[in-house]
């Protein structure tokens, strides 16, 4: 056991000193994960904020999720705020979810692509922003929940490393090199999405999966995909994954038809609401919409269009790793199942989509990593930066929610910081500088990962080609 | 556990009785008194209005355009032009009425609009929303005495959301430019037709865009009021247009609900309807209460000619509401 420490000066070195007592490299990491997510906690965004406080007000008006409009996804996360919103109201005694800040109103950044303004159709584009400031405790119990599903992602990718590797140590560090992840903080401590949570239920699947409970396994694929529609990506080499591992037992249909059935009955119960009042298309109308200016081609409408051709450029690529993992046995399936999924959520990345995106790339790329691969460590290190680019880009219109319910920063100070970063014209550079930059940044870490992966094989295969030609 | 989380959240969203309101309101000489009920934390809003001699709407009608999609193409290059899915914003204002207790709703088409029209001596207290860019020829061609007009100036209340008043009509499959059509329906033309959309300013109209919680900052093909007589303007401003605006025409009125389509502009054009107002309408009273289980209260309305009371729960995020006539 630890001696303790002498306690003494004020309440922040106690705090350090409580802190270094704790031992257990987990914990410790967990602790300091804690400690960095309270601190960025107060830069929560407005924006997306504002959207679950709508679904909860639908949810709490006995509209469910898709009675009202305001909710857009497949229904897991709506569920999930569902039962938050719950614990929220009754004990956390939230009466008023949020409030309207006029002085917001004043930010170019509320144009919208109805705008003469060029910049302040940019920003709104990039940097679309809400003039509702929802409470801080709804804001927080928010915040603590996603913590709660960084940690567990952590933790299934340390189990991970521990299993397949054997070694604590590497496993140790992928653990804090997926908590401390700067785009881990930023999708749950400030941006407020859900990434994540999609994120530990797809490796809880992968994990059930590996342990031989492939009904469990699928059920939870089930969730995964629909929270957020990317797994689908992977199954198939979740299947190829089942052939590998099960064949020559004769066990391979069955342990199919399982994980089907597993993920058929979650999807069944998940949307049974919506298969009772006869509209399933309600939970997909992300992929669709109700809105639309057919007199303009815009870069929004070009964008759809070309990221459909990425996500079916990525069929092949499933299906390709799918067939190494079911040709090569099973010892190799593992490292394939994992690098399959690191190579197609960073493929489908490609095509420049929002920074939280990137967090299904993380868990994969960290095994990687923490197993041994340091040509990976670029990818991570320029994936963080980016990350923390992107705060510093958003940082003044982030504090709204603080400004507004505590006072902190002063309201009319962050409204100016604000209009200085966001102002249309040549006001908006810094923005734009800085936000362009952070995207470049992860855009670089994504090939930096392309190059470590594919580098050598692709400069092989060229020189192969080149001597073929010249000899 | 996670599972054990979605499904304790797929219950709470399907089943109900877990968010449970309720108003009730008691009128008396020179005082109405209100209890509002919740069974969780909450705030609630009591609004007490005066509407003068002007009736509020009791029941709407609204007009889903059959060719909507048809003609659309005709206008689309227009400045401000959004091609939405209006069935489906015709059934969301519904519901975002339901929610407030105002459930007197049907949608119908080009002949059940004809209908509602032709029953001028029914006009005070009906109105009819219109989601669509063009009324058919049946009961609109740009002439004076069309009957939306006559049913308008009977005494109906017609609200327009989305595109130009009164700019076009449909005769058959072909869509006809009505060039006077805002001064028809308005007295003059002052529709914000150059897409100017996002407003950066509050109309306070006396405390009203703040008691009913408007939020909608948006003046897409709303009105600039400045010269219109016997009208009121509220929610927000941009370029002196107006997000709402209702303009009294002869006994009955019309009632613009500015922005492009989404659910910010669907609350507030079910506040304005559920909430009574009318172009005479003036705040006389309110309350905005943090409570739990019940609460209760009580305005003087010796000064109100026509008292309404509107209690709603949820503040921004409204979850109930209810309106009480005296």
């Amino acid at each position: 056991m630890a001696e303790p420490r002498p306690s003494g000066g004020g309440p922040l070195r106690r705090a350090v000193d409580a802190v270094l007592g704790v031992r257990h490299p987990l914990l410790l990491i967990a602790v300091i994960g804690l400690i960095v997510r309270l601190a960025v906690m107060p830069l929560i965004g407005a924006y997306d904020s504002d959207y679950w406080a709508v679904i909860v007000r639908n949810l709490q008006a006995g509209e469910g999720l898709y009675g009202l409009e305001g909710y857009y996804y497949t229904p897991v996360w709506g569920y999930i705020l569902g039962a938050l919103s719950l614990i929220q109201t009754s004990l956390l005694g939230i009466g008023e979810l949020g409030t309207l800040v006029l002085e917001a109103l004043q930010l170019p950044a509320f144009s919208d692509s109805m705008s003469s303004d060029g910049t302040a159709q940019l920003l709104a584009a990039f940097f679309p922003m809400t003039a509702m400031a929802t409470d801080l405790a709804f804001n927080f119990s928010l915040n603590i929940m996603l913590f709660a599903f960084d940690i567990a992602a952590a933790y299934l990718v340390y189990r991970l490393l521990a299993e397949i590797t054997g070694d604590r140590r590497k496993a140790t560090a992928g653990f804090a090199l997926v908590l401390l992840c700067p785009l881990i903080i930023l999708t749950s401590s400030v941006d407020g999405m859900f990434d994540t949570v999609c994120v530990v239920m797809m490796l809880l699947g992968i994990m059930l999966l590996r342990r031989g409970d492939t009904f469990l396994a699928g059920a939870m694929i089930s969730l995964a995909v629909l929270t957020k529609f990317f797994p689908l990506f992977i199954c198939p080499l979740l299947i190829a994954y089942i052939i590998s591992r099960y064949r020559g037992t004769g066990e391979v249909v069955k342990h199919v038809l399982l994980a089907s059935a597993g993920f058929a009955l979650v999807a069944l119960v998940l949307l049974l609401p919506q298969i009772l009042e006869g509209d399933v298309t309600v939970c997909f109308r992300f992929l669709t919409d109700r809105i639309s200016s057919v007199d303009k081609i815009s870069l929004m409408q070009i964008g759809g269009v070309v990221r459909i051709l990425v996500y079916a450029a990525l069929v092949p690529l499933s299906l390709a790793f799918s067939y190494l993992i079911a040709r090569r046995g099973s010892a190799e399936a593992d490292s394939l199942l994992l690098k399959g999924c690191l190579m197609i959520f960073v493929a489908m990345m490609l095509f420049p989509s929002p920074a939280r995106y990137l967090v299904f790339t993380v868990p994969f790329l960290v095994f990687f990593l923490a197993a041994g691969d340091r040509r990976l460590r670029t990818g991570w290190i320029l994936i963080s930066a980016g990350a923390v680019l992107f705060v510093v880009a958003g940082c003044t219109a982030l504090l709204t929610n603080m400004a507004v319910h505590a006072g902190m920063p002063p309201l009319e100070a962050m409204m100016a910081a604000a209009g200085s970063m966001y102002a249309g014209g040549l006001g908006a550079i810094p923005f734009f500088t800085v936000y362009v930059s952070a995207a470049a940044v992860q855009y670089l870490g994504l090939l930096a990962v392309l190059r470590a992966e594919w580098g050598d094989t692709l400069r092989h295969r060229l020189s192969t080609i080149a001597r073929r030609r010249t000899g | 556990m996670i599972i054990a989380l979605v499904l304790a959240g797929e219950l709470i969203a399907t089943q109900p009785g877990i968010y449970v309101y309720d108003a009730d309101a008691d009128w008396q000489d020179g005082l109405v008194g209100y209890e509002v009920r919740s069974s969780v934390n909450s705030v609630y809003d009591a609004v007490l209005l005066d509407n003068g001699d002007r009736v509020p709407v009791s029941e709407l009608f609204i007009y889903v355009d059959e060719h909507y999609h048809e003609s659309y193409g005709e206008i689309a290059h227009l400045p401000g032009m959004v091609h939405t899915d209006i069935r489906f914003y015709a059934e969301q204002a519904a519901r975002a009425l339901a929610v407030r207790g105002f459930t007197a709703v049907r949608t119908g088409g080009t002949a059940e609009l004809a209908e509602v029209l032709a029953d001028t001596g029914s006009a005070t207290g009906t109105g009819v929303l219109n989601l669509s860019y063009a009324l058919p020829s049946e009961v609109y061609t740009g002439d004076p005495g069309d009957p939306v007009l006559e049913w308008v100036h009977a005494g109906g209340t017609l609200y327009w959301t989305g595109y130009e008043v009164g700019g076009w009509y449909r005769d058959g499959g072909s869509l006809h430019r009505a060039e006077n059509g805002q001064e028809l329906f308005l007295g003059s033309a002052c529709v914000n037709t150059g897409g100017v959309s996002a407003a950066t300013g509050m109309i306070p109209a006396g405390g009203l865009t703040e008691a009913l919680h408007l939020y909608n900052a948006d003046v897409l093909f709303g009105l600039d009021v400045s010269g219109l007589d016997d009208c009121l303007a509220l929610g927000f401003t941009e370029a002196g247009y107006a997000s709402i605006a209702l303009v009294g025409a002869g006994d009955g009125a019309v009632a613009v609900i500015a922005g492009t389509p989404d659910f910010r502009r669907t609350d507030d054009l079910a506040q304005v309807i559920a909430g009574g107002l009318t172009p005479s309408t003036v705040l006389i009273d309110t309350e905005h209460v943090d409570f739990r289980g019940t609460a209760t209260g009580s305005f003087d309305i010796r000064d109100a000619s026509a008292p309404l009371l509107y209690i709603y729960v949820g503040g921004y995020y409204l979850t109930y509401g209810e309106a009480f006539r005296g």
